[in-house]
Formats: structure tokens, sequence, C-alpha cells
């Protein structure tokens, strides 16, 4: 695993955040974060991090407003996304994997360990 | 001796006076009583034919089958060489004549030609153009025979007063009908025209009041016949399928305008069918959603054949019930809200003791952690107390404790905690609190979180390096709250009414925000709704504002609003002085 790897985590619950960030730290990942849409994409933009953790709702840009800009930019439309999400909303899932998402993550049934095996697992596949 | 015998020949001259007395008398009596008895018979047989017809007739409402009757059994008692009928039908007259003896076809014309004369004087109409459509039965016709109408009468028929036909009895007899044959005949159609006047009356009051409660109904009502041909198509289906003032609709003009959300040609023919009833639910075209009930239509007494022959047709019932929908989705948005708005601090928890159990992971600061977890845990306890106070609200149950506040400090304290939060995104908050504020008797906790709400929801939606100001002022018995506020409040906006009661203490929040729009208001203050299309950027549950209506009602006074779209809104709470 090659430590110079980046994810960026773009979430507005700053306990999720934090607890991801650290999780993702302890495996070896540089974290990058974002308490809202539209800072998280112009952070997405500007360093091109390897992965992108993306929540669904956000403030000020929500995750698939994000995640079609992400996808409409060249600098950012081939950095793997995993959508965050508290909403069991299928519809909203499936509309985000339409998107182009990598994959996604209902929060509450995933563990830290979880999360840091599913982002390795799509880095693999990068 | 001989004075006897005078006295035996006056005796006998009485007595032969006498009997040739009682002989008149006698026959005076039998003259009478063979008359009497003879017009019982006529009377007997008048009502014997007026009770068999009046069976054979029974409810029918078919002109027609009425007259063939009536015609049919006239040979009964009257002499005839042709008995006829001439009936008005929509596009043609209808001549039926049977003959009893042959004649010929003149005479038959004859009969026509003064039958349709008689119906023109009667209805002042003229039938000459209307085709005629002419049946002969009976007797054959005889050219031969030359022999023309010498006796004819002419009975019309009246229904509802309106003359539907004329019945003519005709013979080549002459001087053969006379008042009595008239009478009966007149009786006969008379009694049969009254009974359909009468049968149709009570049909017509029926039919009008199912018409009315058809066409009253709010939902839509569509009856075809087995052969998909529209029956009744109530107003409320026309409005819905947008086919008002279409005079000629058929069950094509439905397929299209339902546009293959429902088959209803199929389900139609299908309940007929299956003689069953069908449900399509969820039926949404033109912005709305139905539920649409398909039955067939069968007769009260239905017999044993199932399937079309058995049936009128078959009815579908258009009920809306987009609000019903547009209900429940709105408390799945907001069950599922609740669930999201629980389930993310108590995720956080969760993902923390995970971090703090791991022993392979280096815990850098148990303080911070434990931190994280206490904010988690308060917010999951703030949103549990106000789904508390909701529920209080909603139950009429939501209690205040009231003592004597000074609400100048109250707003001041309030200033202080948020005024670093709104200068974060570089919004300032500027103030124009009244001093002489008077002391007002409310729960300066509810009202502090009222306060909390409009500052928060403030900043929340003001632009970076907006203004959000904050008034507050006695509103007095006499003076214009309008006036007031924006003497006091640059960015006051116009209140929506009902206003705030007079002699009241006034807080107004205003900001620069993106404003409201007039229909978007009630919404502000609904359990399960949140403004604002963009459901995915909004955190939180939207609850605030209606808990802090339910505070202010508590105290007796009024939360309200004004706003401009795209400039701002200005939030505002009357406590009325009077209550304290």
């Amino acid at each position: 695993m090659p430590k110079s790897q980046t994810i960026l985590v773009i979430e507005d619950e700053q306990t999720i955040l934090k607890a991801i960030s650290i999780a993702l730290e302890e495996a070896g990942f540089k974290v990058l974060s974002a308490i809202d849409g539209e800072t998280g994409e112009q952070t997405a933009i500007t360093q091109t991090p390897d992965l992108i953790l993306l929540d669904i709702i956000l403030p000020r840009k929500n995750g698939l407003d994000v995640l079609k800009g992400l996808k409409a930019n060249e600098a950012t439309n081939a950095i793997p996304v995993i959508l965050l999400t508290n909403l069991s909303d299928t519809e909203t899932v499936s509309q985000g994997v339409a998107l182009g998402a990598r994959g996604y993550l209902v929060k509450a049934n995933y563990s830290l360990d979880e999360v840091v095996t599913k982002v390795k697992d799509v880095l693999k596949k990068k | 001796m001989s004075l006897w015998v005078p006295i035996l020949s006056l005796l006998c001259i009485l007595a032969l006076g006498a009997s040739i007395f009682e002989l008149f008398a006698l026959r005076k009596a039998r003259t009478y009583l063979t008359k009497r008895e003879s017009e019982l018979e006529a009377k007997i047989y008048e009502i014997a034919i007026l009770k068999e017809l009046g069976e054979r007739i029974g409810y029918s409402l078919n002109t027609r089958k009425i007259v063939e009757i009536i015609t049919g059994s006239l040979g009964q008692f009257i002499d005839y060489s042709a008995v006829s009928y001439l009936l008005i039908e929509p596009q043609s007259l209808l001549f039926h004549c049977h003959l009893e003896s042959s004649v010929d076809a003149a005479f038959v014309s004859a009969i026509r030609d003064t039958m349709r004369a008689a119906l023109n004087a009667l209805t002042n109409d003229d039938y000459a153009k209307l085709r005629i459509e002419e049946t002969i039965t009976g007797a054959i016709i005889t050219e031969s025979l030359h022999q023309p109408v010498q006796s004819f009468f002419n009975i019309p028929l009246v229904i509802r007063n309106r003359t539907v036909g004329i019945i003519t009895v005709a013979s080549t007899k002459s001087d053969l009908y006379h008042e009595d044959e008239m009478t009966l005949l007149y009786k006969i159609t008379s009694q049969a025209s009254q009974a359909v006047s009468r049968l149709e009356e009570v049909l017509a009051v029926e039919e009008e009041k199912l018409n009315a409660m058809v066409a009253s109904m709010p939902d839509g009502l569509l009856m075809t016949d087995p052969e998909f041909r529209i029956v009744v198509i109530n107003p409320a289906l026309q409005r819905t399928l947008g086919l008002e003032g279409n005079a000629t609709i058929s069950i094509f003009n439905i397929i299209d305008c339902l546009g293959g959300v429902l088959d209803i040609r199929g389900k139609l023919d299908e309940a007929i069918n299956l003689d069953k009833l069908i449900v399509a639910e969820n039926i949404s075209f033109r912005q709305k959603t139905y539920q649409v009930l398909i039955s067939p239509v069968k007769p009260a007494s239905p017999t044993d054949i199932p399937g079309k022959q058995n049936a009128f047709g078959s009815v579908a019932l258009f009920h809306d019930i987009t609000h019903e929908r547009e209900l429940e989705k709105m408390r799945e948005d907001f069950t599922s809200m609740m669930v999201h708005e629980l389930r993310s601090p108590l995720d956080g928890i969760c993902k923390i003791t995970e971090l703090l159990a791991s022993k392979q992971r280096k815990v850098k600061s148990y303080q911070e952690f434990t931190h994280m977890i206490h904010q988690s845990a308060s917010e999951m306890l703030t949103l549990v107390s106000t789904l508390l106070d909701i529920a209080k609200i909603d139950a009429g149950k939501f209690e205040i404790l009231p003592v004597v506040t000074n609400v100048r400090t109250l707003l001041e304290e309030k200033l202080k905690f948020y005024r670093p939060l709104a200068a974060d995104r570089h919004v300032q908050i500027s103030d124009s609190i009244n001093p002489a504020l008077p002391d007002t008797l409310l729960d300066p906790h509810r009202v502090g979180q009222v306060i909390n709400n409009l500052l928060s929801n403030a900043i929340k939606f003001s632009p970076v390096a907006g203004t959000i100001h904050v008034s507050a002022f006695h509103h007095a018995s006499v003076g214009d709250i309008n006036q007031e506020g924006q003497t006091v409040d640059p960015l006051w906006h116009t209140l929506e009414t009902p206003l705030p009661p007079k002699d009241a203490l006034i807080v107004a929040v205003s900001d620069m925000g993106i404003g409201i729009t007039h229909d978007e208001i009630p919404q502000l203050f609904t359990k399960f709704q949140r403004l604002n299309a963009g459901k995915l950027s909004q955190k939180g549950t939207g609850l605030g504002l209606v808990i802090a209506r339910g505070i202010i009602e508590a105290h007796h006074g009024i939360l309200t609003i004004g706003s401009t779209e795209g400039k701002g809104t200005t939030f505002l709470f009357a406590i009325p002085l009077s209550h304290s």
C-alpha cells in the first residue's frame, strides 16, 4: 500500500468525518476533508485525490451534484468516488451509481475497518 | 142484483186499467232494466278491456308496443276495415295499417294522408318532409275493390301534453261510428297515455335525481354499454380528463386522455366478463393520482347467464387520491428524515467508540473523542426533545413556565452567542432593541429557543457578507406595525396578515436571504414540509419553526413573517403584554 495515496472525505457530520479520517490515516492514507459540497468539489479539483468518499446530504451543494461536477471535469472524472450515505433510499443510491460512483456505503452498516477495506478494494481496481 | 153489474163492470174496468198501467209500468221498467243491463255490460266490457290492456301494457314506455296492443284488441268491440297508427319518431314517421278486410291501395293512402294531415294540425308542425316507414298487416290489398273510406275517426295519442301519434279507425261502410265507439277508444288511449305519462314523470324525477347526484359527484364517473358506447360521463370526469365542453365524447377520447396509464377499455370489458369489481391503484395523469374502481352494471334481478348478455355495461369511478398520496409521501419523507437525523449522530458515536475500543489504534486524544461522543449524544437528545415538543404541540399539551423576564437581557445574551457564529460566515448582526422594553411575563427558556431558531435560520440563509437585523419594541394600542418596523429595522419586510395584536412585545429578525414566496409561507409551519427543492442540501429536521410557532402560541402570541423573494425575510413574534 503506497503511503502517498490521498483520500478526500466530504462529510458534514463532524464526528463521522473525524472517525473516518483517523481510521484512514491509521491505515496509511493521507486524508483531506471538506464539510460541504462546494468546498469538497474545489478540493477535489485542486488536490486531485486518489479516491473520494462523498456524503450525499451536504450543505451548499449536495453529493449528487458534486458527483456530476466531478464527472464533468476532466481533472477529476477519473477519480473513483464512493458514496457515503445514511439514506437507505435506493433511488438516490442508484442515481449516484448512474452518475458514475464506484460504490456506496450505508454508513451505519459499515464499521470503520470495513470502510477502509472498501477504499482499498476500489483503489486496487482503479 | 142489478146493482152488482155496474159495480162489477166498474171493477173490471178498474182492474183492466190497473193491469194496463201495470203492463206499461212493467214494460217501462223492463226497458229501463234492459238498458241498464246493456250499459252495465258495456261498462264491464270496457273495464275488462281496459284492465286487460293495462296488464298487457304493464310498465312499458314503448309507445309503439302500447299502440300495437290497443289497436290489436280493438276488433273485439269496434267494426272496422282498417285500424292504423302513425307515430312520430326522431327521424321518420311510423305508419302501421292493419286491414280487417281487403281494401285497395287508395284506401290505405287516403287513411295515411288523413292521419298525417291530422297530425300536422294537432302539433302545428309539418311532417310532409319526414320519411314514412310503412307496414301493412292483415287482409290483402285488392286493387279491384275500389271502396273508399266511408267512416273513420282519429284519436290522438298524447303523452305528458305532447302529441306523439295518432290512431285511426276506418271503414268502407258509411255512418258506422258514433259517440260510443269513439268514447271507448278515447278512454282506452287516454288511460294508456295517462299511465305512460305518470311513469315517464316518475322516471324523469328519478332520472333527474340520479343525474344531479352523478353530476355533483366529486369523483369522476363513466358508464359504458357492452359495446363501449358512453352512456354516462359526469362533469367531474370531463374536467379530470380535460374534455369539458366536448359534446361528443367516445371511448377513444378517453383512451387518448389516459395516454396508456390505464387500459380503460380492457378493464371495462374485464369487469363485465369476470363479473367482478376491478381496482386500479395509483393511476396518474394530468398531475393527479387516482384510484379507479371498475364494476359491471347488472340488472337488479340478474338472470343466470354471466357475462355480457346479462350486463347493461360497466362503470368506472375515478377517485382522486392525489392529496392522500402527497400526505403519505410527506409522512414517509418525514420518517426517513427522522431516521437519518437520529442515525447520523448515533453512527458517529459508534464509529468513535470503535476507534476507542481498538487497541491497535494509537488513541491520540481520549478527551477529543469523548467530546465528540458528547456532541453526538447531545444532538440526539435535542432531536428527541424536538420530537417530544412536536408531539405535545400536536396534542395541545404544550406547557410553558412564564416568569417576569427582561427581554432586552435575554436578546443581548443570544446576540452575544450568535455574533461570532455569524462572523464565521462573514455575516453581520445589527440590532435595535428598545432600551425601554417592559419586563414581560414569558418562559425565558422557551422564548430563548425561538430566538435561537430565528437567529440560526437567518445565519443559515444569509448570503456571505450579508446583514441580519434584530429589533425589539413595544407595539402599542395605536400605530401601524409595518411603519414601526421600518423605522427601527432597515431590512424590514412588510408582514403577512394576520398582523400582531396591539399592546404586544415585538421581536423581529430580518435577513438578506433568498426570501420565501407567498405560496410557500404556509408550508413553513407544516410538520412534514421543508422548503427548497434541494432537500439533499439541507440538514436538520425543519421542525424548528413548527416548535417556535407552538411556543409563541402558548404565550397567546403570534409568529409571523414578511418576505420579498430574492431580497430577504422578516420573522417576527409578538407576545401580548395584557396577558403578562
